[in-house]
């Protein structure tokens, strides 16, 4: 029967019967879970009961007026601050790695290692560095005579974001290497080598020929960053749980919280979606900053 | 004509896919409660067979003891399986299971609603067990049972003997001066008087005891319904919690608290390098297995002001149910009432039987009784109490933490006002 049809029409049915099975599985686990989840953020519901009440926006409201979560969110902004000294930390190792540096395969295995590591096994491991009587970190100064900044690192409110902030680069530092590296080496060598021979120095053939060409690329970069500060979860969830009193709490341990300590799944779905729209603010704002850079 | 042939085909072919998803979503859905079998074999009248599971926050004995006990009770009813699950993440993985359905067959009751009980679980009264099991009024709606604590626990201080002796103290305190005293004395040897295992958080629901002695009922938690201000520093909350607060101004709890750990705390008790913990009398095993010797544990009613009166305290815990929708009712039933008569779960781990005629004999049960405290019960919580503080987002642990290291009159002015707002909210 296919064979009867024009050549056209197979293709057509070809694409059609091929895009299926993928379409059928996107809307079963993705399109159906967010639609349910703006349902959701619309309701009263403690997670289990069969009836769910509407709420209309009291979710919404509730979250805005919730000064703990926004303190929360603020938090959030300290693992953005590393995550941008992560990018800065990324590219000059990169840069570094680039060059014919001996022993470099060495080099970038190591950088990269940090990010092929389980991230349950990094917190334990970190929990061990930096705990304040038994870590290694505290017995290190101790041992040197700096004893005044052998501090409790996970319980002091204002330097527990800090430490977490720093894990967070340890771990990606790598993955944010790894792509520059990907996109020096696409970097024409013919333009640097006609930079090279109009008498360009090293930094300004770096920052006048290397990086804009590799606007593209930092973008996303920054884009990963973003997303991953903005959403950050296992690490305060694993060593810290939060505390102390709270300062250490991210927008998402909130919203777990909020799910399943507090039964609330209504006003935990419009959490999400109101870090997703942070999220979008955010990028665009990225966007746009890139954009005028680049031109 | 192109184009609906094209529409047919496609549509065909989705239906053909949804429906085989469909079809094996149904086969599914089945076997995490009980294997098909089951049901067709479990009702001949007085004959247990079958396979039930047993859904279980042990999840440290779920390979040990656990499964001793589930093939203690298949050699007692040959023909039946009982397959053990042990779930790291209990409450929330139920949780889910109970939005979908697919409760296991026993398992240990996570709270609901009272009246949504019937709707998740069996009815317990003809085990015959109801006369004789404490805290029966907890999981109980319009006079039918719906789970069985699975241990009754006793909270008092446990100390270590060896750390007493080290220090120069004879005699656990007597009064809350003299729990100031020993702790001072504890700190000049060199031991860290108080474990709390701060930064863990769940610890520290203890100490919400001595509030409700001083009240003098445990119904303290339900009658914060009557007002708008249940925190305040010279009520039950402020002088109960005071004395959590004023052990840790005077430095009598560890060194840094935020980073005292339950796994720690356990050691560090073990070993003496930390001398009291007050808590519940289940922490002994693990006392044991951290290598302290049985004779060297400690265990009295901690004192909350210095009339020499005492009080004790007895908790139910985690409660044996069964589903409403368990497919093989009889055996999920004989099973919990084996876990509680037969298994020896009690003896092996050192812990109080809910069954009121089991005796107990444990030596530092008999030395916690011999200052003749009077016992006072847990109360189930009223679940307008639970709604309220559900909206006002009241995590205990969090809010001990802060009456702990902040000001007492801060911390409570914020809670009542939250109080009062939520309790508004949700009448």
């Amino acid at each position: 029967m296919i064979n009867k049809l024009s050549y056209s029409k197979q293709k057509g049915i070809l694409i059609i019967s091929f895009l299926i099975v993928p379409l059928l599985l996107l809307c079963l686990f993705s399109l159906y879970p967010a639609v349910y989840l703006v349902y959701l953020s619309f309701m009263n519901w403690d997670g289990y009961s069969p009836v769910k009440t509407f709420a209309g926006f009291a979710n919404y409201k509730d979250v805005f007026a919730n000064k703990e979560i926004w303190q929360a969110f603020s938090h959030n902004f300290v693992y953005l601050g590393w995550g941008l000294l992560q990018n800065v930390g990324g590219l000059v190792f990169a840069l570094m790695l680039n060059s014919k540096l001996r022993g470099r395969n060495g080099y970038r295995v190591m950088l990269f290692m940090p990010y092929i590591m389980n991230g349950v096994a990094v917190a334990y491991m970190f929990n061990y560095v930096f705990n304040s009587e038994y870590g290694s970190l505290n017995t290190l100064l101790h041992s040197v005579g700096l004893d005044s900044l052998a501090i409790s690192w996970f319980g002091s409110p204002k330097i527990v974001n800090h430490v977490l902030g720093f894990i967070t680069l340890w771990k990606f530092l790598g993955l944010n290497m790894v792509i520059y590296l990907a996109a020096l080496q696409s970097v024409p060598s013919d333009i640097i080598e006609a930079a090279r021979i109009d008498g360009a120095s090293r930094m300004q053939t770096i920052f006048h020929v290397i990086l804009p060409n590799m606007v593209r690329v930092i973008e996303l970069n920054l884009f990963l960053t973003i997303i991953g500060t903005l959403e950050i979860f296992d690490l305060p969830f694993l060593l810290t749980k939060g505390g102390p009193l709270g300062a250490s709490d991210t927008f998402l341990t909130k919203t777990v919280e909020m799910a399943f300590k507090f039964n609330n799944f209504g006003m935990a779905s419009a959490m999400s979606l109101t870090l997703i729209a942070a999220v979008i603010v955010i990028l665009s704002v990225q966007r746009l900053v890139t954009r005028r850079w680049s031109d | 004509m192109k184009k609906t042939a094209k529409i047919t085909l496609v549509l065909s072919m989705c239906m053909m896919l949804l429906a085989a998803c469909g079809g094996k979503g149904n086969d599914t859905n089945a076997t995490p409660t009980a294997s098909p079998d089951s049901s067709e074999t479990a009702s001949t009248d007085g004959e247990l067979k079958g396979t039930i599971t047993w859904a279980t926050h042990r999840t440290e004995l779920v390979d040990t003891d656990l499964k001793r006990y589930v093939e203690k009770f298949e050699a007692k009813y040959p023909g039946t399986t009982v397959k053990i699950e042990g779930l790291k993440d209990y409450e929330q993985t139920i949780r889910v299971r109970m939005a979908g359905n697919e409760l296991p067959d026993v398992l240990s009751l996570v709270e609901t609603t009272k009246a949504d009980l019937p709707t998740f679980y069996e009815p317990l009264d003809d085990l015959g067990l109801n006369d004789n099991i404490y805290f029966k009024d907890y999981n109980s709606y319009e006079g039918k049972l719906y789970g069985i604590t699975q241990q009754t626990a006793i909270n008092g201080l446990v100390y270590n003997k060896k750390a007493f002796e080290k220090a120069g103290i004879t005699a656990p305190p007597k009064t809350l001066d003299e729990l100031f005293t020993v702790a001072e004395k504890l700190k000049a040897a060199g031991i860290v008087p108080m474990a709390t295992a701060f930064k863990d958080g769940w610890t520290l629901q203890y100490w919400t005891d001595p509030a409700e002695f001083i009240y003098g009922s445990t119904s303290l938690r339900n009658d914060k319904l009557n007002t708008d201000t249940p925190f305040t520093v010279d009520g039950p909350y402020g002088q109960g919690l005071g004395i959590l607060k004023q052990l840790y101004d005077k430095g009598y709890l560890e060194k840094d608290i935020y980073s005292a750990s339950w796994d720690q705390t356990q050691k560090d008790i073990a070993t003496g390098k930390t001398a009291m913990m007050y808590i519940g009398n289940w922490f002994f095993s693990n006392l044991i297995a951290a290598g302290l010797p049985s004779e060297d544990i400690g265990f009295a009613p901690l004192p909350f002001d210095n009339s020499g009166q005492f009080k004790g305290m007895m908790r139910n815990d985690w409660a044996y149910a069964v589903s409403a929708q368990s497919k093989n009712k009889p055996l999920a039933k004989a099973f919990v009432k084996f876990m509680l008569e037969e298994s020896g779960d009690e003896a092996d781990h050192m812990i109080i039987s809910p069954l009121k005629d089991k005796k107990q004999d444990l030596p530092q049960l008999t030395e916690f009784m011999s200052y003749n405290p009077t016992m006072l019960e847990a109360q189930s919580v009223d679940t307008k109490v639970t709604t309220a503080e559900n909206k006002m987002q009241f995590n205990v642990f969090k809010f001990i933490q802060e009456s702990t290291v902040g000001n007492l009159q801060t911390v409570f002015d914020g809670y009542n006002k939250k109080w009062k707002a939520a309790k508004e909210a949700t009448k």
